[in-house]
């Protein structure tokens, strides 16, 4: 079923990296959540493990099938991710203020996590069958908001789950702008941008939850209230700074365990692996995590076919996504959005997700010189 | 498509070149900025209290100790601010809502390690610690109290510890006390504060985001404070106390040849167990409202007319001034004429008497006599030699100095010239004249010692007594007096002979000072309107030990209430009761019930126990 071509052309250094990454997750959430009066470690990091141990067997799993059969299947499981967004409002569990999570009795995961995949698939397979010379017009444009993106937005805010729509809306709109469109619609775009932000802006604000609305105030002044709203932010950037340039070395982060930093293990990660391993141990996660970016790019470029070329991008969008708005967060860069850093923060539906995401890429590229048949 | 792909790659390279940028000016440029942020979440610098010095009573007997005490304790930034958790927390802990507030608004940082409740039982730390997980920070701290072993007794030279008062913070003699700290704020425990008090160490610890302490850092150990060894007797002390039970009165014991104060009582007493953990609104209005005024110090804050006492000065006054012999005789009819009728407190009079037997008997008229022919000048002169109308400089606060008499201060005090009238009165201890218990004592002490005038002292340190001054005294006289003194106990007819005892001579001389006297006497015989009944003695008759002034307000006769009390103060001084009944005794009044503290077995003289507990603490967070 799989030539010796396609073995053959298997990216082991894509997947190294991948592993390493969520191996150094393991490491920091151990060290993040380790006791300090002599109570037992917290399980989380062996729990992790487990997710990375499953996660890879459905990445392995998920490379035996042609990206091409996704593609055919791919309104499919759009319409069973859409489904599903619709079970989770019914009959979903809430956890924090949002209802998220479907319980299976066996296990609980977040259908929005996996539906971020089915929209990538299905978009792409759109854009692949458009006409490659003719730029998107309005008319279709406006087809594809409300065909594409405008159900699952709804559905996905209705939870509440802000840092999942924004994901949908920036590979949606990423993935448009590379597919080509008319520059009419662009400046269109912009200028109504310009005129319906402060209007839409203002009714916006007034729908948004007041820990979503906090957590922008403390994003532009987090001095405001240190103790506060701002909190967040401040212990990060004291994480991250108490690094210096070669950390305080692995088990010696003290913003973890003496629980200064809220979320530490989860969407916090980075500021624990930055304590710990300072300027230079940040420099190179950032060269693991551009490899893996750049490696998703160089798939799209070098794939054999439009499908695979918009699949690897669509995953490389949103791996790219996650990663620049955590690590933003992180840095004080970005209002604080609940979104994990891929691969590392704790949490299995996520992790899952995510290399599942990247095993698409994966599949893209051994077979970009493999012959159809 | 090609082109955007790559313009995409760019823009995502410009980002992680922006973060590359971001985390340099974070680590490196700001770096030490954070890491002193990073520090200061975790460093606590926390006062220890040194342990107070233990006071012994003069035979090396401990009467203050220090127990263990379990605080209730929180950071000051983990505080609710929300009402409904702070009602909560004040439910809990026991407190008042509003007086934690009060706390979280004063505490000088937003780490301060702030006590809400000192000296908590074991039952109410268990329901504490069961519901701790709701309220960060608050955490139950073993600390250092003070226990008073004899409970109400010799609360009035004890006194009590209470926080500093803004006024007190000013001085720079409490400039090193940490603010939670308790210092002294009455009796010798504020006098002494100073070498009681010992210095505050500081310990460095880290703790987590909750308050919890995660490990020990550092600690400048506190110097504990210096023992105080007391004159007070403590036998005597407790026997005066007893003696005064149910009655408003005082009782102040001397050593003659020192100065040193043997007893000090005054009744109602309180007990200064009850402000160990900070006395509770309800327990200090009552204590301030209580009509009987259990805080205040009658043996040296109030005054009274010394009544028969003072005819041991007039005596004096008049034998060193010629005025009478020891044998001068004098007729008592039961009154004598001067202007007016003035009354022999007997009313068939005591017939021909000397000056001996009018001590003895203490005959007013024979008085009224002397009053008419001395000087009242030579009265006050006496008067002053020996202690009176000035405080005595005892070490404990607040001491009413007392009048004395003379041509000069009516001129000066009431602006009109003094009629010998008045000085009759004066003669029998009425008139202008008031006294408090410990001039008193002090001044038979000096009568009986031969006229070494000493201030009176609770802590003799290591200075040999000095007398203040000598009072110029013909030994023939002061023979005289003291062995009328001892008649009055003794002889048939003494008002003193209630005061005899088995164990030692006793001299002494009785005193029933009139709150109101002439014609209405005897008409308003309510409590208000008794008589003040006092007794100033001394034992034994030769070359005295101990001298004793006793007085109990509205107390009645003299002889009958004051002198018994007297004697059992001096026996219990010479004859001290036998170790096996004390030891029972204190058991029952220990700290055990009185302070709810533990005995002091895990804590040693430095408060080292916490520090043991750091090490555990810090091994147990290595793994």
């Amino acid at each position: 079923m799989i030539d010796r071509r396609v073995i053959k052309d298997f990216d082991k250094g894509f997947l190294i990296v991948i592993v390493v990454i969520a191996l150094i997750g393991v490491m920091t959430i151990y060290s993040s959540t380790r006791p300090l009066l002599g109570t037992a470690q917290e399980s989380f990091y062996l729990k992790q493990l487990n997710w990375i141990i499953l996660s890879l067997g459905c990445f392995f799993l998920a490379l035996f099938i042609d990206y091409r059969w996704f593609m055919r299947f791919s309104y499919v499981f759009y319409i069973i991710g859409i489904l599903l967004l619709v079970l989770v409002l019914i009959a979903g569990r809430k956890g924090m203020g949002a209802q998220r999570w479907l319980n299976l009795g066996f296990l609980s995961f977040q259908p929005s996590e996996f539906f971020k995949l089915f929209f990538v698939v299905a978009l792409s397979r759109y854009l692949s069958g458009l006409d490659q010379e003719e730029k998107i017009d309005s008319r279709l444009m406006l087809k594809m908001v409300t065909g594409f993106f405008i159900v699952p937005a709804v559905l996905i805010l209705k939870q509440p789950d802000l840092g999942t729509m924004l994901i949908l809306l920036f590979i949606f709109t990423a993935m448009v702008l590379t597919a080509g469109i008319k520059k009419k619609i662009i400046i269109m775009t912009v200028i109504i941008g310009l005129i319906a932000v402060p209007v839409g802006g203002k009714f916006m604000w007034d729908r948004l939850k007041d820990y979503q609305k906090n957590r922008i105030i403390a994003f532009i002044d987090p001095q405001a209230d240190p103790q506060g709203i701002g909190y967040h932010i401040k212990q990060s950037k004291v994480s991250i700074g108490a690094g210096g340039f070669i950390g305080k070395g692995y088990l010696q982060g003290t913003q973890g365990p003496y629980r200064f930093l809220p979320e530490n293990h989860t969407d916090f990660i980075f500021s624990i692996f930055a304590e710990e391993w300072g300027f230079t141990g940040s420099l190179v996660l950032f060269l693991l995590y551009l490899f893996v970016i750049w490696r998703g790019f160089d798939t799209a470029i070098t794939s054999r076919d439009r499908d695979g070329r918009f699949l690897a991008l669509g995953v490389t969008y949103m791996f790219c996504f996650y990663f620049i708005v955590n690590v933003g967060m992180t840095l004080g860069l970005m209002p604080v959005v609940g979104i994990p850093l891929p691969l590392m923060s704790y949490g299995g539906t996520a992790l899952l997700s995510n290399f599942l995401a990247l095993s698409i890429i994966e599949n893209v590229r051994m077979r970009r010189f493999a012959s159809y048949y | 498509m090609d082109k955007r792909i790559k313009i995409a790659s760019y823009i995502v390279l410009c980002v992680f070149g922006i973060f590359v940028l971001r985390l340099w000016h974070l680590q490196i440029i700001k770096g030490s900025e954070y890491k002193m942020l990073d520090e200061r979440n975790r460093s606590r610098v926390i006062d220890v209290p040194a342990p107070r010095g233990v006071i012994y009573d003069r035979n090396n007997n401990p009467i203050v100790r220090n127990v263990l005490s379990f605080d209730i304790v929180m950071v000051s930034e983990n505080m609710p601010k929300d009402p409904g958790a702070l009602t909560g927390l004040g439910r809990l802990v026991g407190v008042e809502p509003e007086h934690i507030k009060r706390l979280a608004r004063a505490s000088s940082n937003p780490y301060e390690v702030v006590n809400l409740r000192r000296n908590v039982s074991f039952e109410e730390v268990a329901r504490i610690e069961a519901r701790k997980i709701d309220f960060p920070g608050l955490q139950v701290d073993v600390a250092s109290a003070r226990g008073y072993i004899y409970g109400q007794t010799a609360s009035h030279v004890l006194g009590y510890l209470g926080n500093t008062t803004p006024a007190q913070l000013a001085f720079p003699e409490y400039s090193n006390v940490p603010r939670q700290a308790f210092i002294g704020q009455f009796g010798v425990e504020k006098s002494y504060d100073g070498l009681l008090r010992g210095t505050a160490g500081k310990k460095i610890v880290e703790v987590d985001a909750l308050g919890n302490v995660i490990r020990f850092v550092k600690i400048q150990r506190p110097v504990r404070g210096e023992d105080l060894k007391l004159t007070i007797d403590i036998n005597a002390q407790m026997e005066a106390e007893k003696s005064l039970e149910d009655k408003t009165g005082a009782v102040v014991a001397i050593k003659p040849d020192t100065g040193e104060i043997l007893a000090l009582a005054s009744a109602p007493s309180f007990d200064p167990n009850l402000f160990v953990g900070g006395i509770g609104r309800e327990a200090w209005k009552e204590l301030i409202n209580d009509p009987r005024k259990p805080l205040m110090n009658r043996a040296i804050q109030n005054q009274y007319p010394p009544g028969s006492t003072f005819k041991t000065i007039t005596a004096l006054a008049a034998l060193e001034g010629g005025i009478v012999t020891e044998n001068t005789p004098a007729f008592c009819s039961g009154g004598t004429y001067f202007g007016r009728l003035f009354r022999c407190w007997k009313e068939g009079g005591h017939g021909g008497v000397s000056l001996h037997r009018a001590l003895v008997e203490s005959c007013d008229v024979y008085f009224y006599e002397i009053g008419k022919r001395i000087n009242i000048d030579l009265i006050a002169k006496y008067a002053s030699a020996l202690g009176l109308g000035r405080p005595t400089g005892i070490e404990l606060e607040g001491e009413a100095s007392g009048i004395v008499p003379s041509t000069k201060w009516k001129l000066s005090r009431k602006n009109e010239k003094w009629y010998q009238g008045e000085t009759l009165s004066v003669a029998i201890g009425q008139g202008y004249l008031a006294v408090t218990p410990i001039q008193m004592a002090r001044m038979i002490a000096t009568v009986v010692n031969g006229g070494k005038l000493y201030k009176p002292h609770l802590v003799s340190g290591n200075n040999i007594a000095r007398p203040e001054s000598v009072v110029e005294l013909n030994p023939e006289y002061v023979e005289m007096v003291e062995n009328a003194l001892v008649g009055v106990v003794y002889e048939g007819g003494g008002t003193g002979r209630a005061a005899r005892s088995n164990i030692v001579s006793i001299g002494g001389k009785t005193g029933t000072a009139q709150v109101i006297g002439g014609a209405v006497r005897g008409k308003l015989l309510s409590d208000q309107h008794q008589d003040h009944a006092w007794f100033i003695a001394f034992a034994p008759g030769y070359k005295p030990e101990i001298a004793v002034a006793v007085f109990v307000e509205h107390g009645g006769h003299g002889g009958s209430t004051a002198a018994p009390i007297a004697k059992r103060v001096i026996e219990a001084y010479f004859n001290p009761p036998k170790p096996e009944g004390e030891e029972g005794k204190q058991g029952e009044q220990g700290p055990e019930t009185q302070t709810q503290g533990t005995e002091q077995g895990g804590l040693n003289e430095d408060g080292q126990l916490k520090e043991d507990q750091f090490e555990e603490q810090q091994n147990s967070a290595g793994d």
